[in-house]
Parts: structure tokens; sequence; C-alpha cells
């Protein structure tokens, strides 16, 4: 009686320690797994990584013609003349050129069209008178050049669905 | 409720306050925002914040209920910051402060609620403007452009991202919920309204009042040929729409009924429609009526809608609405069985392909991808490969049926056609270098040229791809996105520079994004609760809404 107890014990201790050792094994086949999967993750992570970078390598270069699509101006927020339909945005000289760079803002947003006329006055009192009409949606920066080589003082007026606004500027010397 | 809308209004207070500072910090920059202009082309808008000293007390006013929320002394502050603001004559002490109160206070649900403000004025400022209001308030939009202007660099790239999203899904979680705090039918009404609205901006607005016809196509094609169809009769429908014959006979219905012009203006709002109500069939056999709802109020303002009114694609637009709707029957006929489901499927490919050839063969390709991938699973095995076996013998039969009687009439037939583009295909293919700076430079040129900026809705890209990437290829709705982004993307990719807008329209995109929408809902609901995903998808949509509706004013004006 005695002795099949302690066999019957032996056998629990047994079959105890062959379940240990199975859920070891399997529990190490899982874990082994899992970092195998994790390995293969990885390396996919990569390629595709690789990838992209690879497809876009020539991106840069292509998108840099568009870069005017998204290159702006800047104006002082608090800059009352933007709540004005128009302001005079910059006087460039390019030669014997006048590039007059006006701005139309987002006042009066339903008109779509502008009319500048650009006057430019030289050293001698020579007067020149330049008249753009624009499409102008809000938001555009209209370029209007004139030929005036001699200019010293450009007054530009904007009008925008009957709005008028003026502005004037000095120029250093031909 | 009471409570409720002050809490909201303290939140988009808050998140206009955010907005206002990232429009000062993109002013800075000098960024501008490109838009079209039909007698200008592409005209790139200063973001700008025309803020004045009026608009800077405004925006003092709008930090004080987020302000008082730290404690009564705090209110002293934005009244601080706008004298700092007035004695340095610049508004950076009031960005400084909304961003700190932003970080404060819960700036994720403030920065949704500041959208919702916006967009609900810029919607309210292009309505009037479409039919002849003229409210005394300053323009919004440089707000609205704040919001995707300085992503529009990267929509090219945006855009292949998309299309490589179906390498994307083994990388993406395992477990995806899809949620939504709304119901289905609402936003599907919402979507039929959004049709009208966008339909009678282009056609019934101030802006067009002579409603002249819009849209490429529109007048280069269905115009001149609803007059050839008026005078041909009904046998000319074969001959002059060759490519797209049961579209034509609906354009020769519609002559005959309403004369040439307004069958053309017409022709418009039926893919519009159509295509709002057909992602809805096919998402709720999918994802259930809310995410259905989701896919019928992105519809009429997605890519789809923008590039198709452009374009004037209606006959592609049509197609590929109604090959959805043979989706949904599939859809039925895998889950369900029952002959009468596979003969609706088989009918209405047909009919996508009568519709318009190109985009049916495209849908055709799609749709048995995707009954080839689900024959891989043991669920759905039998019945895709019977759909598979019957449609394919059916579009065998049909093919040489079609090529014989179009040939014996004198028009070309179908195989023909198929050849033709194939051959154009192949030659683009063997030419370009995939990805090399010449391809970029097409590829760039379809993004921002040729589809007159319709694809710069970066939402459009972003949320298609991570939705194709999230479902990967486990359940149907993963299979058949998936199975139609590969396709898409082969074509796309490979497509000679004047088709790869085209190519890009194959794809079924307000399926994506209403998975898109609703993955994100899901997340913003785990972290920040059910309003919290509300107000995030209401944001995303009244800006999807902006952006199309904005895109139609530039059309028609």
């Amino acid at each position: 009686m005695r002795e099949s107890v302690e066999s019957t014990r032996v056998r629990i201790w047994r079959d105890a320690e062959i379940a240990a050792a199975l859920s070891e094994a399997s529990f190490s086949t899982v874990s082994q797994g899992t970092a195998v999967m994790r390995g293969w993750r990885v390396a996919y992570a990569v390629a595709v990584c690789a990838l992209l970078a690879y497809a876009l390598s020539g991106y840069p270069g292509a998108a840099a013609r568009y870069a005017d699509f998204w290159g702006g101006v800047r104006v002082n927020p608090l800059d009352a003349r933007l709540l004005r339909p128009a302001l005079l945005y910059a006087v460039e000289r390019e030669g014997g050129e006048l590039r007059v760079l006006v701005l139309r803002t987002y006042a009066l947003p339903e008109a779509r069209n502008a009319a500048v006329t650009v006057r430019v006055f030289g050293e001698d009192e020579g007067e020149g008178i330049f008249v753009f009409g624009e499409r102008a949606p809000p938001g555009r920066l209209l370029a209007c050049v004139v030929h005036a080589p001699a200019a010293v003082h450009v007054r530009v007026e904007v009008e925008v669905d009957g709005a008028r606004v003026v502005e004037e500027r000095w120029l250093g010397g031909p | 409720m009471s409570g409720r809308l002050l809490e909201f209004a303290g939140s988009a207070a808050l998140g206009a306050g955010l907005l206002l500072a990232w429009v000062y910090a993109l002013s800075l920059l000098g960024l501008s925002c490109p838009s079209w202009d039909p007698r200008l082309s592409i005209v790139p808008r200063a973001v700008l914040l025309p803020l004045g000293y009026g608009g800077a007390l405004l925006w003092a006013l709008l930090l004080l209920p987020p302000s008082l929320s730290l404690g009564r002394l705090w209110l002293a502050a934005p009244l601080l910051a706008f004298a700092l603001t007035l004695l340095f004559g610049d508004p950076l002490p009031l960005a400084l402060l909304s961003l700190f109160l932003a970080f404060k206070g819960r700036s994720l649900e403030a920065l949704p609620a500041g959208i919702v403000a916006v967009e609900l004025v810029v919607l309210l400022g292009l309505a009037a403007y479409a039919y002849g209001l003229r409210p005394p308030l300053l323009s919004a939009l440089p707000l609205h452009f704040s919001l995707y202007c300085f992503l529009v660099p990267a929509v090219p790239a945006l855009a292949l991202l998309a299309c490589f999203s179906p390498l994307l899904a083994p990388l993406a979680p395992r477990r995806v919920k899809l949620s939504l705090p709304v119901r289905g039918k609402l936003l599907l009404a919402f979507g039929l309204l959004e049709s009208f609205l966008v339909w009678s901006v282009v056609y019934a607005s101030a802006l067009n009042p002579g409603a002249r016809l819009v849209g490429v196509d529109a007048v280069t094609r269905y115009y001149p040929h609803a007059l050839q169809l008026l005078e041909g009769g009904l046998p000319s429908v074969l001959k002059v729409g060759y490519d797209r014959p049961l579209h034509y006979l609906l354009l020769y219905g519609l002559a005959r009924a309403l004369g040439p012009y307004d069958a053309v203006r017409a022709l418009a709002l039926i893919p519009l429609l159509l295509y709002t109500l057909a992602p809805y069939l096919v998402a709720r056999e999918l994802w259930g009526g809310r995410v259905a709802g989701l896919a019928a109020a992105v519809a009429p303002v997605t890519y789809t809608a923008t590039a198709g009114l452009f374009g004037g694609l209606y006959g592609n637009w049509t197609a590929l609405a109604v090959a959805l709707l043979a989706c949904a029957a599939a859809l039925r006929w895998l889950r369900g069985g029952g002959a009468a489901r596979l003969l609706l499927y088989l009918l209405l490919l047909a009919a996508a392909v009568g519709v318009h050839v190109y985009m049916g063969a495209v849908a055709f390709a799609a749709v048995s991808l995707f009954l080839l991938l689900a024959a891989a699973g043991r669920e759905w095995r039998r019945r895709a490969l019977a759909a598979l076996a019957l449609q394919l013998a059916f579009a065998l039969v049909g093919l040489y049926a079609g090529e014989r009687y179009f040939s014996a009439l004198g028009a070309r037939g179908p195989l023909s056609i198929v050849r033709l583009n194939v051959n154009l295909w192949l030659r683009r293919a063997a030419s370009v270098k995939l990805f090399s700076e010449q391809w970029w430079g097409d590829f760039c040129f379809a993004i921002y040229r040729y589809a007159a900026t319709a694809a710069l809705d970066p939402t459009v890209w972003l949320l298609t791809a991570l939705a194709v990437a999230v479902l990967g290829f486990r359940d149907l709705g993963g299979l058949l996105l998936a199975s139609w982004m590969l396709l898409t993307a082969l074509l796309a990719l490979t497509a000679p520079s004047s088709l790869i807008y085209r190519s890009l329209f194959d794809f079924p995109y307000p399926l994506a994004e209403a998975v898109g929408l609703a993955y994100l809902a899901a997340l913003v609901e785990g972290g920040l609760g059910e309003r919290a995903a509300l107000v995030w998808v209401a944001a995303l949509l009244l800006f999807k809404l902006g952006f199309a509706l904005f895109f139609a004013v530039g059309l028609a004006s």
C-alpha cells in the first residue's frame, strides 16, 4: 500500500517535471518564434524605408521647380494697409525697368479685378503714366513692369471694385 | 446643454487663438498657397494675417475664457499681451500667450474646435460670395490656407505614400478599431446636401449667372457630342460614344428632355449624387452604417469630385460609382450567397464598363484581384472563385460580341480600345525611369498643374495611406482597398504624364478616407473621450468641405 502511494507520488513528480519541461520548451519555442517574427518585421521596415528613400531621392529637384507656388510675401500683421484692398509691396529696379509689386489683400474678397495706374516721375520732372488692368483675386502679388530708366519717384494708384488706394515711393538714383 | 455650448465656445476661442498664432508664424515665413483661377490658371495666394489693431484686440478677447480657467488673476494676461503687442507693433506676445494657454489647457480638443469655428466662417463667406451677398467681413481664407499650405510642397510625396500604402500594411497595428459617435444616415443626408451645394455653386450661383459650362470635357466633349447625338438620333449613340455607350445613352436622353446645354449641366449632378450613395452602400456592407455615413459625407468633397468637376470627367466618375454599386452586390454575394446578388453584381459590373470602358476595365481588374485574394481565405473561396470565373467568362463573351458588333458599325470596338491603351502604356513604361527626377517632374506636374490644384487636399492622401495600411489584407474591406490601390498605383506610377492624374482618379477615396477618419476617431476617443473624437471628425469634414467649395468657387468665378 505504502509502496503504491510512493510510486504514485513519484509518478506525479515525474509528470510535473515533464509538464514543466514541456511548457518551458513550448515557451522558448514561442519566444523564439516571436523574436524571429520581430526580426522579420524590423527587416521589412528597413526595406520599406530604403525603398521610400530611393523613391523620394529624385523628388526635391523636381519639386523645386514649383517653389513659386509656396514662396510668398511677408507683411507685418498689424500693418493697417492690410485692411485696404491693395498695398504697394515693393518697387524693384532691374536695369532700365521698374517692377512694381502690388499685393491684393483679403479686403473686398469678392472683387477679382484691379486697375493699376503707375505714374513715374524723373529728376527733370518728366512724367510717365502706365495703366494695367489685372486679374487680382485676394492674396495675389501683381507685378507691373514699366520702362523708366530715369525714374526717381513712383506713385501707384490701385482701384479695386470702386475702392482706391494710392501709395508713393521715392527711389534711389538710376 | 448650454453648459456644453459654453465649454465648446471656450475651446473654440482657444483653438482660434492657436490658429491665429499658427498663421502669424506662417506669415513670418512668407508662405503662399496655390489656388485655381479660371483666367490665370494657378495663382499663389499669400497667407497673410490681416489683423490690424482691431483684430489684435479681438485676438486678446478670444484668449480671455481660457485664461479665466487658470484663475482670475490670469485675466490680466491677454490684456497685458495686447498692450505689449501695441508697444512692439508686433503680435508676438499674443501668439506666445496662445501657445502657453494651449500648453496649459486641453489643446488637442481646442485645436479642432478652432478649426470648426474657422471653417464655418470660411464656408459662410464662400456661400455668401457664391450667392451674391456681400457681408462686411474680412475673408477668413488665410486661416483656411494655413491649415494645409505648409504641406503643399510635400503633396506629391504624400500621393506616392498613398500608392505605397499596401506595402505598409505588415507594419501597421494588428487590432484595428473603427469608431464614430455620429449616426450614419445623418451623415448620408449631409453628403447629399454637400453634393447639391457643390453643384449649385458651379451651375446655379451668382458666380456663373449665364450658367456657362464648367469643366474641360463638359466644353470640349459632352456639349458638342450632345449636339451630334441630337442630330444623329439614337443610332449615333454607339458611334459617337463608342468608349462610353451607356453614358452617352443617358446624355442622349437628357439632351432630348432638357436640351443639350442643360443636359451637360445635369450630367455633372448625376455622378455627384450617385458617387455619394455608392460608397455609402459599400461601406455599410463592410464596416456598418456609421463608417458608411462618413464615406457618404466625404464622397462629394474628395479628390474624385474636385478633379472630376475640373476635368468634366463625368463618365469616369459615374462608372466608378456604378462599379462601387457592383462591389456592394459582390460583398453581399460573398457573405450570404444568392444567385440574384451574383447576377446583380455581374450586371452592374458590365454596366460600369458600358458607362466608361477605361474606368470599367480598371474596376473590373481591381475587383478581379480582390476576388482572387478573397479566394485565398477558406471562408469566401467557393463564392469568390465562382464570381471570378463568371465575370471572366462574361468579359470574354462581351469583348468578342462587342468587337464584332462595333466593327460592323464602323466604330472602334472595346478590344481595340484596350489594345490602344495598353500599347500607349507599355511604350511609356518602357521609356520611363521610375522615380528619376524626370519621372518626378511628370508626377509633380500631374499633382500641381494637371488637376489644377484639385489634388492639393493633403487629407485625401494621408487618410487613404492610413486606411489601406491599417486594414492591410485582413478582412474583405482591407482586401478590396488594397487590391484597388495596388492597381491604381501600378497605373499612376507608369502612366504617360497626361494620364497620371486620371490614373489617381481611379481609386474609391471615400471608402479609404472614411476608414481613416473612423480609425483616427477611435484613437482620439480612446485618449480624450467621445466628444473630442466628434469634434476632430467635424473639423476634418468641414476642412474638406471648405477645400472643395473653395475649389468649386474658383472653377465657377
